[in-house]
């Protein structure tokens, strides 16, 4: 046995728990201190499970990650998966941590880690996957990115290092046209949605599709022969001949039933098969996940029983979609974290029925990013005459919200500021009293904080579960 | 009354919701009954920047900023004219640094700007992040601007030329010399995102009066209900470290 490393999680061990009995989140400091003692830890631990599973991307890593999850466990296997906020390196070796024995063997048929975008080139020579799964590549948090270019090439050039199968956004010509970089030997597997009723318009909206506009061989403006969201779907170039590449799993939008999920059909290419799903979480982009999780589940020689039951079962990642009930009635939390999620977000509430009232609560520490100018890229528009929908405004960054609504035409008395997160679930509730669905969109560390304050009223779910 | 307006490059220099000053230009003057126009000009486009009041250019990231610096430096001469005639111009981040003299990349070319504003900026490797506030002669009372700079340039201002304030929290221009951006005539190059306008209506209602005072002389704006802009600035004066605003206007800088 070796004794650094038993060492290592030992003391990881007794962090997790004695931070667990403080009732602190704490998803990476046992893992930071694990690897200052070991620091090839995350490799050795990793190597144990028989098979590895590595998901990034700018949005929908979580949820990809549990659909894949909940497709394996239908199959009997054993999984280990990282919460969502433990997508780096030290929260990544926390979980390794937690779910190894001493001697940095974890009981498990497959790890299943979603990886922060710019983590993965540190991280994917660690872990070694012999799956990759790319969603998409949005502007997300670009204080601390820098640029969007720059985050594709860091996960582009990370990919020199896969092995097995590397599944890709078709459908997003930034993730497509990394088919190209793959080392010999690496399996692409391309997944994307073909035309349907319920894609939309074949033009981007300008706030939305302002991160690829030009094809990335010739410079030409890329043009849609339809769009399902944001910048993704079927483009090709207007000056050369790069255009989408052929899909290997292609899905069809049926229905999109609101709030209550979609109905969709996933066909392989490979071995002809054909499933039709109703998936439980709702939007475009969750149909997108479940595709990615599907292509994946196909790749790893999954039967399709557990590819849909898996995906059908599925009822949302923590804080994705979420409906939490509190002794007040039901209300629904939903992540917001980048321009094109949040504004999925709102199009899917849009679409539910009744009054509504909805919680913003918008902070800017590290992990929300603290560049809030995001928040003017997400179109509030839409609510400006709707007088059945109100707004509570908290967090750090409450006042910012305040008048972005203002300045999307939201009068103010439908506004209310209530910087006290705790009081402002309350208040949420109070204006929610005749009936009116309750929605809280908060950003990452709001949303902790409001399962915290939540747990305290009540709810019984723990907030570490993901 | 009408102010016509050009967003230029709405689909490639909008990074930072840069987009949200166009929504301030828009609400402060259909509340006051004023109209607005909003004409977008992209690359190609035809376009005559005497034409409008106010013309707007937001920041992007550097690949499109290069197809920018191209189209732009055809029209240079039409814009140096406006310029000259008055029009009022606001610049953002990678649009502000355009209408400088010239741009030193990396490896040392040195690419021709519009040449408005009398300053030259360089790139660097690391890049200035933060919440910022500065304080400006520019503005009535407070006299502060609040917003977020993230940049790798670093813009240096020729001795004469005026910059639109000085730092009280952030980098500004360069890191060294407290400057925050530049002015000249009605020309405004700023780093500032956040986005700028909304929580600075101080400076909107300034860019809106010289915009309507060419063709209105007099003209006095209709002061308007800014209680929660001026909320959201005291906050972001906080959140940038700033120790708030004294009664009788004016701030104290953080100490440290």
């Amino acid at each position: 046995m070796n004794l650094r490393l038993a060492v290592s999680l030992l003391v990881g061990k007794l962090l997790i728990r004695v931070l667990r009995l403080l009732r602190r989140a704490g998803t990476t400091l046992p893992g930071r201190v694990s690897l200052a003692i070991a620091p090839y830890l995350v490799q050795r631990v990793s190597a144990s499970a028989r098979f590895r599973a590595v998901v990034t991307g700018t949005n929908g890593k979580t949820t990809t990650a549990a659909l894949l999850e909940s497709i394996l466990r239908k199959s009997k296997l054993d999984t280990v998966r990282n919460v969502s906020g433990a997508n780096m390196l030290p929260g990544l070796a926390s979980t390794l941590v937690e779910h190894s024995n001493l001697r940095g063997i974890m009981d498990c048929d497959v790890l299943v880690a979603e990886v922060d975008e710019a983590t993965m080139p540190t991280a994917l020579p660690q872990v070694s996957p012999e799956l990759v799964i790319v969603t998409n590549f949005f502007r997300d948090q670009l204080d601390r990115y820098g640029e969007l270019d720059h985050i594709v090439a860091l996960v582009r050039d990370s990919l020199a290092h896969a092995r097995g199968v590397v599944c890709l956004n078709g459908d997003d010509p930034f993730a497509a046209r990394m088919v190209d970089h793959l080392p010999s030997g690496v399996q692409p597997v391309l997944f994307g949605f073909d035309e349907s009723p319920a894609t939309g318009a074949a033009v981007p909206s300008a706030s939305e599709g302002v991160d690829v506009q030009f094809c990335p061989e010739c410079g030409s403006r890329l043009v849609y022969h339809h769009i399902t969201y944001g910048h993704l779907g079927s483009y090709y170039c207007s000056g050369c001949a790069w255009d989408r590449p052929p899909l290997d799993v292609v899905g069809t939008i049926i229905t999109q039933d609101g709030l209550s999920g979609t109905r969709m059909r996933i066909s392989f290419g490979d071995s002809g098969e054909q499933l039709e799903v109703s998936l439980r979480v709702p939007g475009a982009y969750n149909a997108y996940n479940a595709l990615a999780a599907a292509s994946a589940a196909a790749a790893l020689q999954q039967d399709t029983e557990a590819i849909c039951t898996g995906l059908e079962e599925f009822t949302g990642a923590f804080g994705r979609m979420e409906r939490v009930s509190l002794s007040d009635g039901d209300l629904l939390l939903a992540l917001v974290k980048n321009p094109v999620g949040f504004n999925e977000v709102l199009r899917t509430v849009h679409a539910g029925e009744g009054d509504k009232v909805l919680l913003l609560a918008i902070n800017d520490h590290l992990a929300d990013g603290t560049d809030i100018s995001w928040l003017w890229d997400v179109d509030f528009g839409r609510f400006a005459c709707r007088d059945d929908v109100s707004f509570v405004v908290s967090g750090r960054r409450a006042d910012d919200m305040a008048v972005r609504l203002k300045y999307s035409g939201v009068s103010e008395d439908r506004v209310q500021v209530c910087r006290d997160l705790e009081d402002s679930v309350s208040a949420a509730f109070d204006r929610g009293q005749d009936g009116a669905s309750v929605y809280v969109l908060p950003t990452y560390t709001a949303m902790l904080d409001l399962r915290r304050i939540m747990a305290r009223q009540g709810l019984v779910r723990r907030m570490w579960e993901g | 009354m009408r102010v016509r307006m050009c967003h230029l490059y709405p689909d490639l220099m909008n990074l930072y919701g840069d987009h949200g000053n166009i929504l301030a230009f828009q609400w402060r003057c259909h509340w006051r009954g004023i109209e607005v126009t909003v004409d977008e000009v992209t690359l190609g486009d035809r376009f005559s920047p005497a034409a409008y009041d106010i013309v707007f250019i937001g920041g992007g990231q550097d690949r499109q900023q290069a197809l920018v610096w191209r189209d732009l430096r055809e029209r240079g001469e039409a814009l140096r004219e406006a310029a000259e005639l008055g029009v009022v111009m606001l610049a953002i981040c990678g649009g502000y640094q355009l209408l400088g003299r010239y741009y030193r990349s990396a490896e040392g070319e040195e690419i021709p700007g519009i040449g408005i504003l009398d300053m030259y900026t360089t790139a660097q490797s690391t890049r200035i992040i933060g919440n910022v506030a500065v304080t400006s002669p520019h503005l009535p009372d407070p006299g502060t601007l609040v917003g977020f700079e993230n940049h790798a340039g670093r813009t240096h201002l020729a001795e004469k030329a005026e910059p639109l304030g000085s730092m009280l929290s952030g980098g500004g221009n360069n890191g060294e010399d407290a400057t925050e951006g530049c002015v000249y005539r009605n020309v405004f190059g700023t780093y500032l995102h956040g986005a700028l306008l909304p929580k600075n209506p101080h400076f909107t209602d300034l860019l809106l009066s010289r915009a309507l005072e060419r063709k209105h002389p007099g003209l006095h704006l209709e002061p308007l209900n800014d209680a929660v802009e001026w909320s959201a600035h005291r906050a972001a004066l906080r959140r940038a470290g700033v120790r708030d605003m004294q009664p009788g206007g004016g701030v104290s800088r953080r100490s440290s």
